[in-house]
């Protein structure tokens, strides 16, 4: 008998590869898991017939050219939902804001279009907090996601639906949006490993913007393996995304297993021990995966990035500022088709004049160059995700506090690639713990063969809440 | 380049008057917002100058304007 749900992507793969799991079989299997329970766990919206009776021909015709010899790769004939913010042609696009309510993609996202050649199976749309503006909403016409952990705690935002899904075995890879740590935070919260890639490495195209200059698009999976096969499909230059590199995109699997001989690490302390302090019990699962990785072969030394209140603001400021860009004229004319808290995000932006935001651009890029110098001389840097408990449905003071208390925010400034996966559970909540490797520009492989070797080693090796 | 800084904080003291930031909200078109939403243009506001306070704490000098995000393809 399989256990569907706690199927990785790779072990489905394999499945499907030598013909002893059919992809309608799999796909009907999570179908029932789903039906079963998204009503409570709330990650998939607007998951209609027609969308399922989509998903089953698209198996259909993955598991025909199978039998034909036919074999797309890696995500041949698996299953997967995208963020409410990527276009799927013929599926509305909301971002769960009213003001888009009926908002129709007239083609495929560029992420979209790559998974359609690779075989893969679009099940649905997943929940986000509304535009992606983070917040946990309150006021959502949809209904919030839910942490499958323990239904009492929140997922995290903004891709929510995202982290829930994945968690909940109700898919084994999902793609997700992170312009202020929106695939990190909540992957750490729901035990995921959460890529943003480098800034340009994922094409935006057909991807809702929030901050030009601080979207990203990236995988969620529960290993990761799993992450590195889906980031090789979507990686790679859209001349539709002026942000796009013409990069060559590196194999993300070539280093999975090896040991960490040679590598440089650094451990930035300072971001969960002074700056900022994280809980108790994050920093000692964060010390101790260094420990791990010092065991593996890494040699471990201490890494600084001063001002990270400076380096915040500027990316919230920016943020309400693009974010206003795209959305200010829809709030001014309509703000009842805006959620309250969209509402006090953005329109932070409209105080900002034309001066205020040349000189952000201006102190972003002394930023940039901080951030560049304290990574010059290590292969990657290890910090916090998480720093306190994950708070509770409804606690918006405890939320308020997680809210702030976070060093997601300076890579999507900079646009270094940044990854999490968990560390542990908390004996106080039974929720996972996290920690986050940020890599140098465009060393996805070397940020995946230090979390594969950090997976392998750890002990860690529940893929969910079980 | 000219040892100019900014983050002195001077010129946003509006930020923090109820009149002076009705009146700048009217010449933003933002007063939909407020009548939706009372009190939304005071905490906005007063989000963004604790932001652009922290900044002040910080002063910059000032570099090269630098519009275009990094990396790029210069890894």
């Amino acid at each position: 008998m399989i256990d569907y749900e706690a199927l990785s992507l790779a072990e489905a793969s394999e499945r499907i590869q030598r013909r002893e799991l059919c992809p309608v079989t799999y796909l009907d299997a999570l179908l029932d898991s789903i039906g079963g329970r998204n009503p409570t766990v709330n990650a998939f919206i607007n998951l209609t017939e027609q969308d399922v009776d989509h998903a089953r021909q698209s198996a259909m015709r993955s598991a025909d050219a199978l039998r034909r010899g036919e074999n797309s790769g890696p995500l041949h004939g698996v299953p997967y939902a995208l963020k409410d913010l990527i276009d799927y042609q013929g599926v509305p696009t909301t971002g769960q804001c009213m003001a888009l309510a009926s908002n129709m993609p007239r083609d495929d996202a560029f992420v979209v279009k790559r998974l359609k050649a690779s075989g893969a199976v679009f099940l649905g749309k997943l929940s986000t907090d509304e535009l992606a503006c983070g917040g946990q909403p309150t006021d959502s016409a949809w209904p919030v996601p839910v942490n499958p952990w323990n239904a009492d705690y929140i997922t995290g935002g903004s891709s929510s639906g995202s982290a829930a899904a994945v968690a909940a075995g109700f898919i084994p890879f999902v793609l997700g949006t992170d312009t202020g740590g929106s695939i990190r935070n909540p992957s750490s919260r729901c035990g995921l490993v959460g890529m943003k890639p480098t800034y340009g490495r994922v094409s935006r195209g057909g991807v809702l913007p929030l901050s030009w200059s601080q979207d990203h698009v990236g995988p969620m999976t529960r290993t990761v393996l799993d992450n590195a096969l889906v980031l090789q499909c979507i990686a790679g230059h859209d001349p539709a995304d002026p942000a796009s590199a013409r990069m060559p995109v590196d194999s993300y699997t070539a280093k999975l297993g090896a040991n960490l001989k040679g590598l440089r690490i650094g451990v930035a302390r300072h971001m969960y021990m002074g700056d900022l302090n994280a809980d108790p019990e994050q920093i000692e699962a964060i010390e101790h995966a260094v420990d791990v990785l010092r065991d593996t072969g890494a040699s471990i030394t201490e890494c600084r990035i001063e001002n990270l209140d400076e380096i915040n603001a500027v990316a919230r400021l920016l943020l309400g500022a693009d974010g206003y860009a795209v959305h200010g004229q829809g709030l001014r004319e309509h703000p009842e088709l805006y959620g309250r808290g969209v509402r006090h995000r953005l329109v932070q932006g409209a105080w900002l004049s034309a001066s205020d935001y040349i000189q952000l651009q201006q102190r972003r890029a002394a930023i940039v160059d901080r951030i560049k110098k304290a990574m010059s001389g290590i292969d990657a840097l290890v910090t916090a995700s998480g720093y306190d408990h994950t708070p509770k449905v409804g606690d918006v003071a405890a939320f308020a506090k997680s809210y702030d208390q976070q060093v997601r925010m300076p890579f999507n400034l900079s646009g270094h690639p940044a990854l999490v996966l968990p560390t542990g559970v908390s004996s106080r909540t039974g929720l996972p713990l996290s920690m986050q490797i940020v890599g140098r520009y465009f060393g996805e492989s070397l940020m995946y063969q230090i979390a594969g070797a950090y997976e392998a080693n750890s002990g860690w090796t529940s893929r969910g809440p079980g | 380049m000219a040892d100019i800084k900014h983050g002195n904080g001077d010129g946003r003291e509006w930020l923090y008057d109820a009149d002076s930031l009705r009146v700048h909200a009217q010449s933003l078109g933002l007063d939909k917002l407020e009548t939706h939403d009372p009190g939304l243009l005071k905490s906005t506001a007063m989000a963004t100058a604790r932001y652009l306070a922290i900044l002040d704490a910080h002063p910059s000098h000032l570099g090269e304007p630098h519009l275009v995000p990094q990396p790029k393809d210069t890894p």
